[in-house]
């Protein structure tokens, strides 16, 4: 169990980057789900130890790791947003010290370990070529192949598909949910459909606030009749923005779809009834945000 | 290419490197060093004028000083700085990743180089201009008592001048070949390898390496590519003194070769930034290829058969953190990988190479001689560069290693991974190790190839490892402790270099302003003198200390650097939040426990210094003794030693001593004396008596009075008795060595002072420092006549008795001859008798082997074998000819007796000479220069010159002893190794006067007292000259008649010789008289020294002759008749083989006085090679190399 308690984090400027976060975050995959700049990598870094908190704690199971992050590093599998890797060596070589700096071993060795790794990554074809030649993907998928390594009892992925094509992103949900299952993962990101797809349980966070800690049911199941979706003509689309509250406008083969929150459930002309999705509850509950400047 | 865009990049990299801290951080240090420098607290080159009070200064504004100025603020101020913000432009932008941005735009990669290029050199443009503004300021605004005398009229272009010719084309060379580095290799690592070679190549050859005998074509092309310019400066403007009203008041006359090779530097800058920025482009163009390709070769697609890969679970994972062993090995191995990787080391490996070689071969001693380099020797010679450099590349290297993890992005992984922080920086610190052994290893090769080729002296390895092991590597690793510390707690690589290289700053300033003392001297700069017989004897207990202190302070700083190393990112507000007192003494009160060791040992260690001859104790004790009896004490009338029976017991391993005597004082004043002072050293038990009864002296801080029951009466005397021990005690301020001491190995002791033995009467020199220094007594100009006192030594002829006791394996040499030697056990007693009277006694001990010449003994170190014949064969043809020349010798032996170099001097006593082991058993011995015989020659003249001649107290005195002893070597030169090399000894001695004068504190001979600036050269170079040239004019029969009836009239005199006397005494003997006053006039009365030039040298055949015509100046000072003759082929130093037959020469003798022209005329049978003037180095002058023509 992971409780962070009341975690301010102030940046020169003054920015705060949170405002007093408070969470408890219970064992399997929990999403962290936020625009851009909402704080959410501040917390992650925070909760890996790597950066101070101006106040608050961090509990992982009952001990406070905010002054010792030293006690945490041992059981943790870290993906930051943004890294990089020795460029002189090899991508087996930079896991496999990594496997040995994380004290991680199998029978087999750490250097099939690393192999395993690599394999599981899809890297093993590029084991051997130097990690400055490796692409922004591959690189990627070596930061994953050094997080999952190990039993780690807490697992921090930030913005972990950044980067990835859909069939690695999948490959990675499938290492993620395994490794859910008997440990707690925080998987952080502004990607709705990762959280759609692993996350049991998730927090919305915006402005370094938490403005909502749901599961993707209940936020959808709360959406329920709310929602009207149609395809609309441009100046129609511009009418709706001015006098309904639009979640989501997109094109399909060029014309203007658009899905709508009507709150008192009663369909705009032109548009039908639709089933909510996460996205939908997920940009409802910014626009909450907007709206009233607090929602909790 | 397009100027806008240009200079939109440019605009960017200026304001970036104005805002760096490291920027203001430099701005900081040429303040500090200009601050230093007008409140006299630093010093640097232009040594012209008179420091005495009312004496002509030179202005610190003046073009020549100002042009020194600059060489230092753009070595110690620009070179450095601009290299890490030059060199790091390019690679800044790799770690930043802002490349692949920046060139998708229209920025050429021209555009983009040059206006990097153009932004950092703007930026280091305007520190030169906020530079000369600020030495403005300092110098000619603010208000400084210190510059009263100093601060000339202010001339804009004084300070402008230098700032352009001096520091801009440092400043665009430096900027331009480090950007080029780091543009084309993109490895900060590199960026560092120019600065450091530029400050050891500059350092320790352009600026330092500098024989009087060098081919002036060679030092004028070293002039040309000295990048500083400090070398043509100083060889063609500073080195022979013009005087302060030429500095003053004339500008430096940049000639044309000069300016090009300044341009040349310049250019240099420009043309790397060319290269670089043509590599950058291509390479460029073709990473972005290679991108493609790489691409291209992406792992394909997931297939079913890898989604179908068992779970992780399968691989029965298991995570335990490494301990710190482990992960230190971990780290350690992958900084090596790195360190192998680096280019850098390989760069290095060959400066490294190249330095010591050259520190080692071109090594000099006293009269550019060059030196013997032992094992030892060499080690501690090394050590000054290899810590200097290593502390330079452990900056570059540490910042670089601590920094690799940021730089890669890795450190976002890095830093949460279970490896203890202590196994992170050890494991770095092991890769810094390899860099440092590297270094080691180099340096070592370097030695062992100098070794081999000097070919004298074998290689050793204990004398490395205990230098460069036990000494140098504690320096090494509280130095990486420390900039490890720097870095964790500014976090920042820039600011780390600023902060480690204003250290390096301070620490040079206070070694080269005095105030370095073993407390401070982490480096040991300067605190080492080797000795192949007594290693570091002399202040082991400090040295020792002094190591253990720095270690432990290097645990402090290892301690900061885990407590604070950044593996969290901090902030400003976190960091104001760690600065909340309560959490600032939770983090110091963890510090104290580490606090414990360094605060005791620098305790320790202050007491030994505290406790030594420059401690403050000692200072305050002499200080006493001059504040409580100048004014009673200074010319009372003291009587003098007539005899001398001591008992000395010597403990070398104690460093301890003790002794029982008697002195026989006799009255040889004309007045009555009650009183008998007698200074006093730190001693325990003294007991003393008076004739026969113990007597209690009134005690004046160690001016012992004491009052007699019966008066004096003129020519009486008493015996005065004493007994007491002492210990020599604590160490020197900063291993400065010794010239007196008793340490295990050796036994060093006068009677000068009053360190070992009582001293009769009070010491005006004692406790007078730069506080209290008075100007020295004016004499008037017949002071002379009368009974003049000694200058030193006893004023009465004295006899000595001594029986000293030593270890059984010394022998203990004194004054006079050996009457005895008995071993009783451990000890052995050797009695010494004077078999005729002498005016001081020493005493010499060791452990020695002795040759044995004509009347002659030389006590050597066993392992000093290599000159031996050399100084003995010089020591038996002293004997032999001065005996002949000036007197018969009155004693049965002369001997010399060698000691630790420890110091480095050789002193005359009577029949017994004490002589360093680096002044002339550790030298080659060349016909240009050979130390060994010149020394032996000019110590063993004092057997006649100072000793049996005893010099008068005043004006000229010492000339007698120290001029006549160089006079009587350049005779003894000339007649045993022929008179060439007299005539190269002359040449030594003359260019050490015209080096070592200061033409505004010089006076005449006669009135030449040893208190101004540059008067020990005119003692005994100018001195040994004039005499020289005066037995050239008188010729050699009558001359030397009127030296033997010179020392006679003056042997056993009360009334003391001093120049006047011998001016008066050898007009008798002149040929010709008028010649003789006229010599006497100028050059005894008067300061004269011509120095010639030619000019309009032609050469026409005539016939089967050859008409050389020219025209000769004299643009110095003085008329003598000189000769100016062609010459053609070169003659042979050589004294085994007679002048070569195809060196000819023919001359005519021309007199020409100050300022005169005559037209000179030589004919001659050959087709002359060049025409010289005085080729027989006949007239002393001034840069007698400009005074010859190549036909």
């Amino acid at each position: 169990m992971l409780n962070l308690r009341r975690l301010v984090k102030v940046y020169p400027g003054p920015v705060t980057a949170l405002q007093g976060v408070s969470l408890d975050i219970p064992g399997g995959m929990f999403g962290l789900l936020g625009p851009n700049g909402a704080g959410k990598s501040t917390l992650m870094k925070i909760v890996a130890g790597v950066l101070e908190p101006t106040s608050g704690e961090v509990l992982l199971d009952g001990e406070n790791v905010t002054a010792h992050p030293e006690k945490l590093w041992a059981t943790l599998g870290y993906l930051p947003q943004d890294f990089g890797f020795y460029p002189h060596l090899t991508g087996e070589a930079m896991l496999t010290y990594l496997l040995e700096l994380k004290g991680v071993e199998s029978p087999q060795g750490t250097k099939h370990l690393a192999t395993e790794l690599l394999e599981r990554v899809n890297l093993l074809s590029a084991a051997k070529r130097k990690v400055k030649d490796y692409s922004g993907g591959m690189r990627q998928r070596l930061g994953i192949a050094q997080a999952i390594a190990g039993d780690p009892k807490l697992m921090i992925v930030d913005e972990p598909t950044a980067g990835l094509d859909p069939e690695e992103r999948h490959r990675f949900y499938r290492i993620l949910a395994e490794l859910a299952e008997n440990r707690t993962v925080i998987l952080s990101t502004h990607i709705v459909e990762d959280v759609a797809v692993l996350c049991p349980r998730f927090a919305v966070i915006r402005q370094g606030q938490l403005v909502s800690i749901t599961t993707p049911a209940d936020a959808r199941g709360g959406l329920a009749g709310t929602i009207f979706e149609g395809a609309v003509s441009g100046p129609e689309l511009d009418d709706l923005r001015r006098t309904r509250r639009v979640t989501q406008a997109y094109l399909v083969e060029g014309r203007n779809r658009v899905r709508v929150y009507q709150p008192d459930r009663i369909a705009p002309p032109g548009l039908a009834p639709a089933e909510a999705t996460l996205e939908d509850a997920y940009l409802v509950t910014m626009q909450q945000g907007d709206a009233t400047g607090r929602v909790a | 290419m397009s100027i806008r865009r240009l200079m939109l990049v440019a605009r960017q990299e200026l304001s970036y490197t104005c805002r760096r801290p490291s920027f203001w951080i430099m701005l900081a240090l040429i303040g500090l060093i200009v601050w230093g420098l007008s409140s006299g607290n630093v010093r640097i080159g232009l040594t012209s004028g008179d420091s005495s009070v009312g004496g002509k200064k030179a202005f610190l504004t003046s073009e020549f000083a100002l042009a020194q100025l600059m060489v230092v603020l753009s070595f110690l101020g620009f070179t450095f700085f601009a290299a890490v913000m030059a060199g790091l432009s390019v690679p800044r932008d790799l770690e930043w990743k802002t490349g692949e941005i920046l060139h998708a735009t229209p920025l050429t990669s021209g555009e983009y180089i040059w206006g990097k290029f153009t932004g950092v050199f703007l930026a280091f443009l305007a520190a030169l201009v906020l530079t000369v503004g600020l030495v403005i300021l300092i110098f000619q605004v603010m208000p400084n008592s210190n510059m009263l005398e100093t601060r000339g009229p202010f001339h804009l272009h004084n300070y402008v001048v230098p700032a352009v010719t001096i520091s801009l084309p440092i400043i665009m060379f430096t900027c331009g070949t480090s950007f080029g580095v780091g543009a084309w290799t993109r490895k900060p690592i590199l960026v560092f390898v120019l600065p450091i070679m530029l400050l050891l190549v500059c350092g320790f050859f352009f600026w330092s390496w500098t024989p009087a005998w060098l081919d002036p074509r060679i030092d004028r092309i070293l002039m040309l590519v000295d990048p500083s310019g400090f070398r043509w400066l100083n060889q063609t403007w500073l080195k022979v003194d013009r005087g302060v009203d030429f500095y003053n008041t004339q500008r430096v006359v940049w000639d044309s070769g000069f300016v090009w090779s300044r341009f040349g530097v310049a250019v240099i800058g420009i043309v790397s930034t060319v290269l670089a920025a043509g590599h950058f482009g291509r390479t460029l163009k073709s990473s972005g290829k290679v991108t493609v390709a790489r691409r291209a070769a992406e792992p394909p697609a997931p297939g079913m058969e890898a989604q179908a890969a068992p779970g992780l679970a399968a691989l029965r994972m298991r995570a335990a953190a490494p301990n710190f062993w482990r992960g230190f090995r971990l780290v350690a191995g992958a900084e090596l990988k790195e360190l192998r990787s680096s280019p850098g080391l390989y760069l290095f490996i060959p400066l490294i190479l190249q330095q010591t070689l050259g520190n080692a071969l071109l090594a000099l001693g006293a009269f550019d001689t060059p030196l013997l380099v032992t094992s030892g020797t060499l080690a501690v010679r090394s050590m000054s560069s290899l810590i200097t450099l290593l502390a330079l590349l452990i900056v570059f290297y540490a910042v670089e290693s601590l920094e690799r993890e940021r730089a890669t992005g890795f450190s976002a992984i890095h830093d949460a991974l279970p490896v203890h922080t202590g196994s992170i920086l050890a494991g770095k610190a092991v890769a810094l190790a390899v860099v440092a052994v590297t270094a080691l290893l180099a340096t070592f090769v370097g030695c062992a190839i100098a070794m081999a080729i000097q070919g004298r002296v074998g290689l050793e390895l204990k004398p490395f490892l205990l230098v460069w092991v036990v000494l140098l590597l504690p320096g090494f690793v509280l130095w990486t402790c420390f900039v490890f510390a720097i870095y964790a707690i500014v976090k920042n690589r820039y600011t780390t270099y600023s902060v480690a290289l204003v250290t390096l700053a301070f620490t040079s300033y206070l070694l080269f302003s005095g105030k370095m003392n073993w407390v401070g001297n982490w480096p040991l700069w300067g605190a080492l003198r080797w000795s192949d017989i007594s290693v570091f004897e002399i202040d082991r207990t400090a040295l020792i200390l002094n190591r253990l202190f720095w270690l432990s302070l290097a645990l402090v700083f290892l301690r900061m650097a885990i407590r604070w190393f950044p593996r969290r990112a901090l902030d400003t507000i976190s960091t104001i939040h760690a600065l909340q007192p309560a959490r600032l003494w939770r983090s110091a009160r963890g510090l104290l426990p580490w606090l414990v060791a360094p605060l005791f040992l620098g305790g320790a260690l202050w007491r030994q210094i505290d406790r030594g001859p420059d401690g403050a104790r000692t200072k305050k004790i002499a200080k006493d003794y001059w504040r409580k009896n100048l004014a009673t004490w200074t010319d009372a009338p003291a009587p003098a030693l007539a005899d001398v029976d001591m008992a000395l017991d010597l403990n070398p391993r104690d460093r301890a001593w003790s002794v029982k005597g008697t002195y026989i004082i006799v009255n040889k004043e004309t007045v009555v004396l009650s009183k008998v002072p007698i200074t006093v050293g730190f001693w325990n038990d003294m007991r003393w008596t008076i004739n026969g009864q113990p007597s209690v002296p009134d005690t004046l801080s160690h001016l012992y009075v004491f009052t007699l029951a019966k008066p004096l009466a003129p020519g009486d005397s008493v015996r005065l008795g004493f007994t007491y021990n002492g210990v020599q005690p604590g160490a020197t301020k900063n291993g400065g060595g010794a010239g007196e001491f008793i340490l295990p190995s050796g036994v060093v002791m006068t009677s000068f002072g009053p360190r070992w033995f009582p001293f009769i009467g009070y010491l005006e020199e004692i406790g007078v420092d730069d506080e209290n220094r008075a100007e020295p007594k004016q004499y008037p100009d017949d002071f002379y006549k009368g009974i003049t006192p000694p200058a030193f030594g006893s004023a009465l002829p004295m006899t000595v008795h001594m029986a000293i006791t030593a270890p059984a394996d010394f022998t203990a040499n004194s004054v006079g001859e050996r009457i005895s030697e008995e071993v009783n056990g451990a000890t052995k007693t050797t009695v010494w008798h004077t078999d005729h009277p002498v005016m001081a006694f020493n005493v010499i001990a060791g452990r020695y082997v002795v040759k044995k010449g004509e009347g002659t003994a030389l006590y050597y170190n066993a392992a000093h074998t290599y000159n031996v014949a050399e100084m003995s064969s010089a020591l038996d043809a002293a004997r032999k000819y001065y005996g002949e020349w000036f007197a018969p010798f009155p004693w049965r032996e002369l001997k010399i007796s060698e000691f630790p170099g420890i110091s480095t001097y050789a002193q005359g006593f009577p029949t017994n000479i004490t002589f360093s082991e680096s002044i002339g058993f550790l030298t080659k011995s060349e016909p240009k220069t050979n130390l060994a015989f010149l020394v032996v020659a000019h110590e063993s003249a004092h057997q006649w010159w100072g000793n049996m001649l005893q010099p008068g107290r005043g004006p000229s005195g010492n000339l007698l002893s120290e001029g006549m002893a160089h006079f009587s070597t350049a005779l003894l030169m000339a007649q045993v190794k022929g008179q060439l090399q007299g005539m190269e000894f002359r040449k030594r001695i003359e260019s050490r006067y015209a080096e070592s004068r200061h033409s505004d504190a010089e006076r005449s001979l006669l009135k030449t007292d040893g208190s101004h600036d540059g008067d020990g050269t005119l003692l005994y170079d100018k001195g040994g000259w004039t005499f020289w040239m005066l037995w050239n004019l008188m010729g050699s029969e009558q001359n030397f008649a009127g030296l033997r009836t010179f020392i006679a009239s003056h042997l056993n005199n009360p009334d003391h010789a001093v120049l006047a006397d011998f001016v008066e005494h050898m007009r008798q003997y002149a040929p010709d008289t008028a010649a003789y006053d006229a010599y006497a006039k100028q050059w005894f009365a008067s300061v004269v020294v011509p120095e010639y030039r030619l000019s309009e040298v032609r050469s026409v055949p005539i016939g089967s002759e050859w008409e050389t015509t020219a025209r000769l100046e004299n643009i110095g000072t003085g008329r003598m008749p000189v000769e100016v003759a062609v010459t053609q082929g070169e003659r042979s130093l050589n004294p085994a083989e007679p002048v070569k037959v195809t060196y000819r020469a023919s001359g005519v003798t021309v007199v020409i006085g100050s300022k005169e022209i005559k037209e000179v005329r030589i004919r001659s049978p050959f087709k002359p090679a060049r025409v010289v003037v005085d080729p027989d180095v006949k007239v002393l002058q001034l840069r007698r190399t400009l005074a010859e023509n190549k036909l």
